[in-house]
């Protein structure tokens, strides 16, 4: 059985403006994300992993475009999303945990505001009903008014296509634009007709919304009066007795105890009308305690009133999840969650995000260049390499059966407890984005390259059914190239390490 | 064995504490408490452990970026480092104790004189010895004044005679060959031409050797005085962060140069030769002398950093963290060009780090550090053998490492917690010898414990 797909990243394409030129940071890259899986996506800085993420929580730096490809999210493609709709996905679906805890978290806000503020903020529930009434009306008439702005532009860049023509004479570029801008003159009419009746259904649609919600509100209050009614009237005659009776008596201290609870009831019944109108500071404390509980932070109560300073860095980056899971979210981007902490204090935020994933069947995509973090926590791997995806496969497929030079070249320049020969460090640095290379763009820093690696970039040759590579040394007519020693004989190590745990746990057993 | 090699670095029970607040409210934070560790020539020696567990601040002590609390640094036997407290105490300790004797009659008062007087000299000394690199060398300043007598200057005199005596008779027939030709005449033009530019050419050269010569003589006076300083010059620091430890303002010449210049170095082709040669030890090219650090990347940023350490050829360096903030694929390069210098040049390294894979890879030998304390010490092979200490087998267990399989099964490494670790209640903890060069914090009962284990 397939697992269902959560995000789908096809083809997509990003270059930034710089005063030099576009640098293409992302260039066509594609992969899936499916329920309760973790992706982990490897690459030195600078491969492009970071902006592929930032694309997905549409926050890409101003001078940031997406130029092609799509980002589909539940049936919605993010990388055409406006602003205004993305605030319903970002971090109430997708959420985002970042590299460094302390420049994350606000210096002069106690970190119980912090993790409540998006609650909040968000929390007018009688608005957000209302505006989710009158939603696609608003949208349908919004876009209609920029389909005007779009046509306008439409023509300007043909216009200036036109006058950059050599083969037209003036008096042809002329009648050209002429034609153009007459064209433009009736579309924009024919919208401009439209857009009264857009504008009314949303009028309409909001009129409609707002009385109904009035109503509710009405009704509701209307209840809370109905409710609060009898208690109020037992509060009081309560109070009246507790007011015949004399001081530090038996009785006194019974009936002083009946009028706390009542009030304390009132004070309840208040909270819980309080809350179908919008969320209360108290509900989002509630919620706040209970997910500090659930990331791992001991004594919430009191660390609800602390600020960052007074955390250490393992704590707040767990308070960093903390905010992260406020909203619920169905994807969660961890970028270099562990990079900026201590290896014991590493392992314990790693053990928290892998529990929290299979607790709530959390999607994650784990940004890291440390390949020991990426065996821990990933199923899939993406190996990224100047913008590209350059190797793609389940962990066991990257870490035991690398196929990419890229791959071998990662796995062979970290040492681990066993190394003892020279270290095969990576010749070079990673090619300048703004002229992409020709060919495959690790072609220069890698020593198994072919002649042709320097003139045409290789497609994804499938190693096995979910393991595919973009080197040209797996296509067929390619010479036989064996990975580098180092990576070779640690494998074997680790698979003989594998196969003695196996058989003395047969023997266990 | 590594017995046998030259102590080059010795520390004794240093210690910074960092202080802050007043009265009620004050607060001392012991960063570094009590260490003691010896240093052999061309060896790399570990400071391992977490974050804020006072491995920088030892190496930055050591090379007195801090002014220390307490304990003394030996540097090539000589002390760099002293603890003034404990001299005032000692001072004071004698004092008292000598009146007492005077007073009994046990000593007569010029042995008293005399003796107090030592006693005043040893403090003196320790608190030279605390400002170590800024104190100039009264005996150097006395031998200037006689400084035709040394060897030294008869070899730079000896060294540049010969060619200052060759250019000047050069100079001398190249004149007078020239006062008999005819600039005007045309067959002699050409001859004119070669030779006025070869007396050209050689007067440079003069000029050159008696500029050299004079620059070497002010080097050696200047050596004479700073001992001190020069001691120091052959202790330098690589840092942790590539981007933050370059001046953005400075070329890469002007920030390599910058200790030479420090030092007495003022011909620009010295220098110019000097920089070169460092930049290309560290693999760079002497073309990127003119560059400033934005126009490079991390890695070869840390080559600089390295590079700016080199130049004035230290024997011994601290190296804190130098392929922490570095990416994957770099840090091999920084591992292997510190694995060169270490074998072509024989330089002592310090390696401060948090990641054990690396420190297995590089180093010789390893102190484990913990909240300001050495819990582990030793030999690299015997502690990654046999750990003992528990924050030891806590940091070696959560090393990930590249091999899914192991990582899925492998438990959630177990936390550290000295309180519930140990029972010091009884007795405290002291360094141990458990095996040959292989010493773990412990008391009695735990040296028993992990004695038994080491059997097993």
């Amino acid at each position: 059985m397939k697992k269902e797909k959560v995000l789908e990243v096809n083809n997509l394409k990003i270059s930034f403006r710089t005063p030099n030129g576009l640098v293409r940071a992302v260039r066509d890259i594609s992969f899936d994300l499916y329920k309760g899986e973790t992706l982990a996506i490897v690459g030195e800085s600078g491969s492009g992993k970071s902006v592929t993420n930032r694309a997905i929580m549409g926050i890409l730096a101003g001078n940031g475009v997406i130029d092609d490809g799509s980002i589909v999210y539940r049936d919605q493609d993010l990388a055409k999303l406006s602003e205004a709709n993305f605030h319903a996905i970002r971090g109430n679906k997708i959420g985002m945990i970042f590299q460094d805890p302390l420049s994350s978290l606000n210096p002069t806000m106690k970190i119980g505001k912090q993790i409540t503020e998006a609650m909040l903020v968000n929390g007018d529930r009688i608005k957000n009903k209302m505006v989710d009434m009158y939603h696609t009306e608003f949208y349908e008439y919004l876009n209609k008014k920029k389909e005007l702005d779009l046509a306008r532009k439409n023509t300007k860049t043909k216009i200036f296509e036109i006058e950059l023509d050599e083969n037209l004479t003036k008096a042809e570029k002329k009648a050209q634009v002429l034609e153009l801008k007459q064209l433009l003159k009736s579309k924009l009419n024919n919208i401009k007709a439209e857009i009264p009746t857009f504008k009314k259904k949303y009028l309409e649609k909001k009129e409609a919304a707002k009385k109904v919600v009035q109503e509710d509100i009405r009704q509701i209050k209307l209840e809370e009066k109905e409710a609060l009614k009898a208690i109020k009237d037992q509060y009081e005659q309560a109070n009246k007795v507790l007011k015949t009776l004399t001081k530090d008596t038996d009785d006194f201290n019974k009936q002083e105890e009946v009028v706390k609870n009542l009030k304390l009831e009132i004070l309840n019944n208040r909270e819980n009308f309080k809350r179908k109108i919008h969320v209360t500071k108290k509900e989002a404390y509630e919620r706040a305690i209970e997910i500090m509980n659930e990331v791992g932070i001991p004594e919430p109560e009191k660390r609800f009133n602390q600020y960052p300073f007074q955390f250490s860095g393992g704590m707040r980056q767990r308070v960093v999840i903390a905010i992260a899971l406020m909203a619920n979210p169905e994807v969660l981007i961890c970028d270099e969650p562990t990079t900026a902490l201590d290896v014991t204090i590493q392992g314990q935020i790693l053990n928290l995000i892998k529990n929290l994933k299979k607790q709530r069947d959390l999607s994650v995509i784990f940004i890291t260049h440390d390949l020991g973090v990426v065996a821990n926590v990933a199923d899939r791997v993406a190996v990224m390499y100047a913008g590209k995806v350059v190797e793609y496969g389940t962990s066991e497929d990257i870490f035991y059966n690398p196929q990419h030079p890229y791959t071998w070249a990662l796995l062979s320049s970290v040492p681990d407890l066993d190394t003892k020969e020279k270290l095969l460090s990576i010749p070079g640095t990673p090619p300048d984005m703004l002229y992409p290379p020709k060919g495959d763009a690790f072609a220069d820093r890698n020593q198994f390259a072919l002649k042709i690696d320097f003139e045409e970039e290789p497609p994804f040759f499938a190693v096995s059914e979910n393991h595919y590579a973009a080197t040209w040394l797996l296509h067929e007519d390619a010479p036989k190239v064996e990975m580098p020693l180092i990576v070779k004989q640690r494998i074997e190590k680790y698979k003989a390490q594998e196969k003695a745990f196996q058989q003395s746990k047969g023997v266990q057993a | 064995m590594s017995d046998h090699r030259e102590t080059i670095l010795k520390v004794q029970g240093l210690k910074q504490y960092f202080k802050s607040g007043f009265g009620k409210n004050k607060i001392v934070v012991k960063a570094v408490d009590d260490v003691s560790f010896e240093i052999k020539k061309g060896e790399v020696f570990s400071l391992v452990g977490e974050s804020g567990c006072g491995k920088t601040t030892t190496g930055r002590t050591i090379i007195k970026l801090y002014k220390s609390s307490g304990g003394e640094v030996f540097f090539h036997d000589t002390r760099i480092l002293s603890d003034v407290k404990e001299a005032k105490r000692a001072y004071k300790e004698t004092t008292k104790n000598l009146k007492q004797e005077l007073e009994l009659g046990n000593i007569d008062t010029s042995s008293y004189q005399a003796k107090i007087l030592e006693a005043k000299q040893t403090l003196k000394k320790a608190k030279q010895d605390y400002n170590f690199e800024n104190i100039i060398d009264e005996n150097g300043k006395k031998a200037i004044k006689d400084i035709k007598s040394f060897d030294q200057y008869q070899d730079i005199i000896a060294k540049y005679e010969n060619r200052i005596k060759d250019a000047q008779e050069r100079i001398i027939s190249l004149t007078t060959q020239l006062e008999q030709l005819d600039a005007k005449d045309d067959d002699q033009k050409e001859s004119f031409k070669t030779l006025s530019t070869q007396l050209k050419e050689t007067k440079k050269e003069l000029s050159l050797s008696k500029l050299r010569q004079k620059q070497d003589i002010s080097n050696l006076k200047y050596q004479l005085i700073h001992k001190n300083k020069l001691l120091m010059r052959k202790m330098q620091m690589i840092f942790q962060d590539p981007i933050a430890s370059l001046n953005p303002r400075m070329t890469v010449k002007e920030i390599i140069a910058e200790g030479l210049r420090i030092n007495g170095y003022k011909n620009e082709e010295i220098i110019d030769q000097r920089v070169k040669e460092a930049l290309e030890t560290v693999g760079l090219v002497a073309e990127h002398a003119s560059r400033y650090p934005h126009e490079f990347s991390g890695g070869q940023r840390q080559r600089i950093g390295i590079a700016r350490s080199l130049v004035v050829e230290p024997s011994f360096i601290i190296a804190d963290e130098p392929i922490s903030a570095l990416d994957v694929s770099i840090r091999a390069h920084i591992i292997n060009l510190l694995n060169e210098l270490r074998e072509n040049k024989g330089i002592t390294i310090l390696f401060i780090a948090h990641d054990l894979s690396v420190v297995k890879y590089f180093s010789d030998r390893l102190a484990v550090m913990y909240f300001g304390k050495i819990v582990e010490i030793g030999d690299k092979e015997k502690i990654f053998n046999h750990p003992m200490h528990p924050y030891t087998l806590s940091l070696l267990d959560s090393i990930p490492l590249p091999d899914p399989l192991y990582e899925q099964r492998r438990q959630a490494s177990k936390r550290y917690i000295p309180q519930t670790a140990h029972d010091y209640s009884k007795e405290l903890p002291t360094l141990r010898e458990i095996e040959p060069d292989h010493f773990v914090l412990c008391n009695t009962e735990e040296y028993n414990h992990y004695m038994k284990l080491l059997k097993q």
